[in-house]
């Protein structure tokens, strides 16, 4: 049944140069701006119980992933740690460089920025307040400036939508590595403009991204918690660049995806760890559909990586424009119920079609968690527990390890 | 409804006539919106030609 349109939504093209395109919000998927959101709680939850990077408080599991990687995504992964290290140095390090040039009056700083990163291949391009309630642990002393301009670079289609495969995983890598260098040429060029920039590397993250792409208005948050902006839906690399140059920032925008994702629910009814919930929650001050970590995990690390729940995402498959276009149409999901949309691939699993889930065992999902000191105490009681006190042998072996992890340092850097 | 072996042969005609060619990825999504809408039961009219002419070569059948 047709649907009556609330407001219309007018974006860039996906290309510079492209005509701007147009999306229509139904009535009855507006919500607010943004996301549903409580600024109070936001600001509680983020000084008493602060985020710190996965690559730490995850660090268990992300050691572990290396023992069930496949051979070619181990070697893969490695060589992109290699080719990342010096970019992510640069990065961290681009916060200190002087400007090159000298602000020029009336030049409209956050236009010639937005023009040079469209020129540069980013898909999407937003300005906002860098929100430092949100900044991980590790990366407080180090964030410098206060403006942030939020950077999306699209993957390639084709290879994304036969996720998951090693295929998938060179294009959402090797966008990781692009896009690396990218940042680095844009925040060279606003230093030519008379200001500083930092590099907020997508391999080295100083916060969630995603609550400031939200804000410049360059997407929504998708039940599958990731920013589903109109051209791609998930199928970018995100990344940012702070500023003190003088910039305009955007708006939050009501794009529909809020009450959409309830909608549709594809990501929610084919996730094979099951790991998304259906209906949305309050965490930490923001309404959401929650990401069940410890049931994704399990997957993502065993299937290069999974992401099932983007391909079957139709924002991602088909834009926002022709699924909202549909909607209003319909009342209906384009593709949701098929097997084009719906459909993918375990090689050991089959091919499951929509409506049937593979099936894992109870083990399957039991790996190593938390931070890597946690997991190694874990083990240790487990061992105390059933064995026995332990001998010499075993006790300076244990503090051994535990010296090595704190002798190592908590990296924030990672990529998944 | 376009099942897996409708799909598998059509993306494997994309591939083999247009794989390298500058309209590949354009082609793809258009493949792709179009398996939907067709799905559907909506029109086709925005969609490439060349990519109307996959889906009408390996549409189901009925």
């Amino acid at each position: 049944m047709a649907k009556t349109v609330s407001h219309v939504v007018r974006r860039p093209g996906r290309h510079l140069g492209d005509p701007d395109v147009e999306i229509p919000v139904a009535d009855d998927l507006t919500s607010v701006p943004g996301i549903p959101l409580n600024e109070k709680d936001i600001s509680f939850y983020n000084r008493i119980y602060p985020e710190e990077t996965q690559n730490i408080i995850k660090a268990a599991d992300r050691e572990w992933v290396w023992t069930v990687y496949t051979e070619e995504l181990a070697e893969y992964r490695h060589y992109h740690e290699e080719v990342g290290k010096p970019l992510i140095k640069a990065a961290a390090a681009s916060g200190n460089l002087a400007p090159t040039g000298t602000p020029v009056p009336d030049v409209d700083v956050t236009e010639a920025i937005r023009q040079k990163a469209r020129k540069f291949g980013f898909g999407e391009v937003g300005f906002t307040k860098f929100d430092k309630r949100f900044t991980y642990i590790g990366k407080r002393r180090w964030v410098k400036y206060p403006h942030a301009i939020c950077l999306a670079l699209e993957q390639d289609y084709v290879q994304t939508q036969s996720l998951p495969s090693m295929d998938a995983e060179y294009a959402h890598f090797g966008t990781y590595e692009i896009e690396g260098a990218l940042l680095l040429d844009l925040a060279d060029f606003i230093r030519t403009l008379g200001y500083r920039a930092q590099v907020h590397s997508p391999n080295d993250n100083s916060a969630p991204y995603i609550p400031m792409f939200v804000a410049a208005g360059l997407g929504q948050l998708g039940a599958n918690g990731q920013l589903l902006s109109p051209h791609f839906g998930s199928r970018a690399r995100i990344a940012m660049i702070t500023t003190d140059a003088p910039v305009t920032y955007d708006q939050p925008i009501d794009y529909g995806i809020h009450k959409f994702c309830q909608k549709c629910q594809v990501c929610v009814n084919r996730c094979p760890g099951r790991a998304i919930t259906q209906d949305k929650v309050w965490w930490r001050g923001v309404e959401k559909n929650k990401l069940i970590y410890e049931r994704c995990r399990p997957v993502m690390a065993r299937y290069d990586g999974c992401a099932v729940c983007m391909k079957t995402c139709p924002i991602q498959r088909y834009g926002m424009g022709p699924v909202m276009e549909h909607y209003v149409e319909t009342g209906e999901v384009l593709g949701k119920g098929t097997h084009n949309l719906e459909g993918y691939t375990f090689p050991d699993k089959g091919y499951t079609g929509p409506g049937e889930l593979p099936m894992f065992d109870r083990e399957f999902f039991e790996i190593p968690h938390g931070r890597s000191e946690d997991w190694l105490f874990d083990q240790f009681k487990e061992k105390l527990m059933h064995e026995g006190t332990p001998s010499n042998e075993e006790m300076a072996e244990f503090a051994e390890r535990v010296k090595d992890i704190l002798e190592t340092g908590r990296t924030t850097i990672g990529s998944e | 409804m376009f099942d897996k072996t409708h799909i598998d042969a059509l993306f494997a005609d994309l591939d083999n006539e247009w794989r390298g060619k500058a309209e590949f990825d354009q082609l793809s999504r258009d493949a792709h919106l179009g398996i939907a809408l067709f799905d559907a039961g909506r029109p086709l009219n925005d969609i490439d030609p060349r990519a109307v002419s996959l889906i009408e070569r390996h549409k189901p059948k009925g």
